[in-house]
């Protein structure tokens, strides 16, 4: 039987997947990309725990993350092609004014 | 039955996608395994009995994220994959922190009880519209205001300066 | 007026106020003019005071007019109140008159200078301060003035900084006088320990009462005499006036001859109460004060330098004073305090108006026969010459042999002798002087004799009025043996008069009249005899002198190098202790104390070095430490 237990190690294991994605990768759109992914891991476990709570409070998280999420990617994207125009890269590693 | 089948395959795709992100060779392979992981997810949606958000998963997130994904990745036309990474300690620190947390979500999933139920009944569109207009009233306007603001500033962004 | 008695202090305040910041805009003649305005109001206002006084029935003449609170901690009460008593309205007056006249005098001396302005605050801010110190009634706000003038006098003799040795001197007088004033604090702590309170008025109704004992009364006696013997020069404290002869001539009349100096007289007389509890410390006081006269009188004997000559001899007549108040004749050591301060300015402003003739030369070996160039200053030095060693009629005459007298009526024959010996030396460094500057053949640089010219009114009129007064002012206390009523002891009686039970019955007139007599013939005697030598080793055979001092040479020059005084202090005080601060500033300062600055400084540096290995500038490694935060909040969660 399916219980939640099982749709939250899903998100556990996408969220991780996420993660090493932001941590690991250097292109700034992956990175980006796996944020996303984080982001949906999460939408997935409210979800699955609005389900098996029989409540819609989960549902309406869901909706409002989504739509914050939409914004801030539209931002982020822009804000990306905005750094590509200053510097010619998408290596992250190479992003580091703020060193010292 | 069924619904164990359709999870483990879904599950299984959504991890496939996520794995190809992260290990994609250039962007838009990466951008292809985000779809995937999009879908997948749509799809386990519509499973929790979640139609609506299920819908929106799509054209949202599907449908535009992605969309605009790829027209950036055609903007900055990034032709060269990463160079070699030597930052080893960042990478290793990276995934073993990575597994812990899901060790850590993992112990806790299993001590915890997790919620079981039978599938609730209802129109599901109809109860969400009913909470977003009442409950959610205030939430609601927040996040329009927020588009709003987000598109300001992406046009404010992404305009070529006029030297 | 006793109840406006504050408008006595304020004048010279306005003065120094005005003078510092808006001096520039109202130009020379302006800021001198205003200073000595203002001083002259004061003056008007104390001889205002002074008559308030007079028409007062005797036993009515102790006023205290307060002015406001001004400490008040725990038990420790200071009210700054005016004390206006006889003794005090003598003191103003006498203090605002002869400033007023220097004031006047220092608008012609001064007048090529560029700093004219900032002189003439300062000269304000002194007559305040010494005003504060003659006419508080708390002995801290006495304090208060006498810190006051030891500053305005070393500005003053500073003025000319530019001049090392003027610097050098200024400084010299404020670390002596700080020696001194050390005691004076010590003597007032020991005051309020004794009677809860530094009121003069409280001490003195609580000598009557208390039984003190005389060990008590000693001590603070000497303490408050230490100051005294600081700021008044005495030995061995005096070694600063000569030195401070590097100021400019006016403020060596003002300060070092008439006033700031007469402040430790002032200060015994004005506690002559404690002083009569202790019959030790008076012995001490007229002591130290005969042997001073006696000593600068044998160093004023050799000196070639003008003034210097007339700051031992200040040191030498103040010496007297303390004499004076030492056998308890404190109204006469006061008396001898208003004449000294009349001619003995005149001579340092009759000085500065050869020095001004001869375009600043200092040396008598270089002057002579001046009398028929600068007359009006010639006459009036000489009746000033005349005043302090005492020629019959005028004033230094009486003042002088009332203290002589009270020395040999108390018993203290020895001191009287030493004084009478001091008196000759006196009549003939004086006379010394004015044979070699204004008699004989002129010894002036050719150059500089081309110029010689007599001062402007502005500098001779006080000069005149100086000599009047010089003449006049021994009236006040003829003795009875001459038919006199010795008016100015019983004036100042009321302030004067406080004395022990016990010794009141002493107090019976010591000797005869016929005693009195023989010694003031004796006195007069000397004093001629005094005059008739210098007369014949200046005028006559002007060989002598050189010929007596190459026969005496290593007597000569070890009094001529002033016994060598400054030299023993330079080595067994001030070199020792010079070393002593440069051990610690080179062993403690330098390795300890910037040791340890400079290792926190260092440590900080360290501590930031290393966190700046943190600031990568890489998002990735922002990103791993979030991660790793939100991991560790799980885990401890989990843990919990």
């Amino acid at each position: 039987m399916l219980s939640s237990l099982h749709y939250f190690v899903l998100s556990a294991i996408l969220f991780a997947i996420g993660g090493i994605g932001v941590l690991v990768r250097r292109n700034v759109i992956v990175m980006f990309m796996c944020v996303e992914m984080m982001l949906n891991a999460v939408n997935l476990a409210l979800i699955a725990f609005s389900r098996y709570l029989n409540s819609v409070d989960g549902q309406m998280l869901v909706l409002l993350v989504m739509a914050v999420a939409a914004t801030e990617v539209v931002v982020g994207l822009a804000i990306l092609v905005a750094l590509y125009r200053q510097r010619p890269t998408t290596d992250v590693d190479e992003m580091n004014l703020l060193k010292g | 039955m069924l619904e164990t089948i359709l999870f483990a395959c879904f599950g299984l795709a959504a991890i496939a996608g996520a794995v190809w992100v992260i290990l994609g060779k250039n962007v838009t392979w990466s951008a292809l395994g985000l779809l995937i992981n999009f879908c997948s997810l749509g799809a386990l949606y519509i499973l929790l009995n979640a139609p609506f958000v299920a819908l929106i998963q799509f054209i949202v997130y599907a449908g535009a994220i992605v969309v605009m994904f790829l027209f950036v990745i055609m903007l900055i036309m990034v032709r060269r994959g990463e160079g070699e990474d030597r930052k080893y300690l960042q990478r290793y620190a990276g995934i073993a922190l990575a597994a812990l947390l899901v060790a850590g979500l993992l112990y806790f999933g299993l001590q915890a009880a997790m919620p079981q139920g039978p599938m609730p009944q209802g129109d599901n569109v109809q109860i969400l519209g009913v909470a977003l207009f009442s409950g959610y009233l205030l939430p609601l306007q927040m996040a329009g205001v927020l588009l709003l603001i987000g598109m300001i500033a992406v046009v404010v962004l992404a305009k070529k300066k006029v030297v | 007026m006793l109840d406006y008695a504050w408008l006595v202090l304020v004048f010279p305040l306005v003065g120094v106020i005005v003078n510092a910041f808006f001096g520039r805009r109202l130009g020379k003649r302006g800021a001198g003019y205003l200073a000595s305005a203002m001083v002259g109001l004061s003056f008007v206002c104390a001889v205002w005071m002074f008559a308030e006084l007079l028409g007062r029935p005797e036993t009515d003449r102790v006023i205290v007019r307060p002015l406001f609170d001004w400490i008040t901690v725990g038990d420790f009460n200071v009210q700054a109140k005016l004390l206006l008593d006889p003794l005090s309205a003598v003191m103003a007056t006498v203090v605002s008159g002869v400033s007023f006249l220097i004031h006047i005098y220092s608008i012609g001396y001064m007048a090529h200078d560029e700093r004219f302005v900032r002189y003439f605050a300062y000269l304000n801010l002194f007559v305040f301060a010494m005003l504060t110190l003659v006419l508080a009634e708390n002995l801290l706000v006495t304090y208060v003035g006498w810190e006051g003038v030891g500053l305005c006098s070393y500005l003053l003799i500073g003025f000319w900084f530019e001049r090392k040795a003027a610097s050098d001197a200024g400084k010299k007088a404020f670390l002596v006088n700080r020696v001194g004033d050390v005691g004076f604090a010590l003597g007032l702590m020991l005051l309020f320990v004794t009677f809860g309170s530094l009121s003069m008025q409280n001490v003195l109704e609580q000598t009557m009462v208390v039984r003190l004992t005389s060990g008590v009364a000693t001590t603070i006696a000497l303490l408050l005499f230490v100051g005294a013997v600081g700021k008044s020069a005495q030995i061995p404290l005096y070694v600063w006036l000569p030195d401070a002869m590097e100021g400019p001539t006016p403020v060596s009349a003002l300060i070092h001859a008439a006033t700031m100096v007469t402040a430790g007289v002032y200060m015994v007389a004005r506690t002559h109460a404690l002083f009569q509890l202790s019959s030790s410390a008076l012995t001490w006081v007229a002591a130290i004060g005969g042997v001073t006269a006696f000593f600068a009188a044998t160093m004023a004997l050799v000196q070639h330098d003008l003034k210097r000559v007339l700051a031992y001899s200040t040191i030498s007549q103040l010496g007297y004073m303390f004499l004076g108040v030492g056998v308890g004749a404190y109204a006469s050591g006061i008396f001898h305090l208003t004449t000294h301060a009349f001619f003995k300015a005149l001579l340092f402003l009759g000085a500065g108006s050869v020095m001004h003739a001869l375009a600043g030369e200092l040396d008598i070996r270089k002057m002579g026969g001046l009398k028929g160039k600068i007359p009006t200053t010639f006459w009036t030095f000489l009746i000033a010459a005349l005043a302090i060693v005492g020629f019959p009629g005028l004033a230094g005459f009486f003042s002088k042999d009332e203290i002589l007298w009270r020395a040999f009526a108390d018993g203290k024959t020895v001191l009287w002798a030493l004084a009478l010996l001091t008196a000759g030396l006196t009549a003939f460094y004086i006379f010394r002087l004015v044979f070699s500057v204004f008699f004989g053949e002129s010894r002036v640089d050719k150059k500089v004799a081309a110029h010689i010219h007599e001062s402007p009114k502005v500098m001779t009129v006080p000069l005149i009025i100086l000599a009047g007064f010089s003449i006049i002012a021994g009236y006040a206390g003829v003795p009875k043996i001459l038919g006199g009523g010795n008016w100015i002891e019983g004036f100042l009686e009321g302030s004067l008069g406080w004395r022990a039970p016990e010794v009141l019955a002493e107090e019976a007139a010591h000797g005869s009249a016929g005693t009195e007599w023989a010694l003031l013939l004796v006195s007069v005697i000397v004093a001629l005899a005094g005059i008739g030598l210098a007369y014949y080793f200046y005028v006559r055979r002007t060989d002598l002198p050189g010929r007596v001092a190459k026969g005496l040479n290593g007597v000569y020059t070890f009094v001529y190098n002033k016994y060598k005084v400054d030299e023993f202090y330079m080595g067994a005080i001030v070199t020792p202790l010079r070393q002593l601060g440069g051990f610690f500033s080179a062993k403690v300062d330098g390795p300890v104390v910037d040791g340890v600055v400079e290792g926190i400084a260092a440590l900080v540096a360290l501590v930031g070095r290393g966190l700046q290995a943190l600031q990568t500038g890489l998002a990735r490694n922002y990103a791993l430490g979030i991660l790793a935060g939100a991991v560790l909040l799980l885990v401890y969660a989990l843990v919990k």
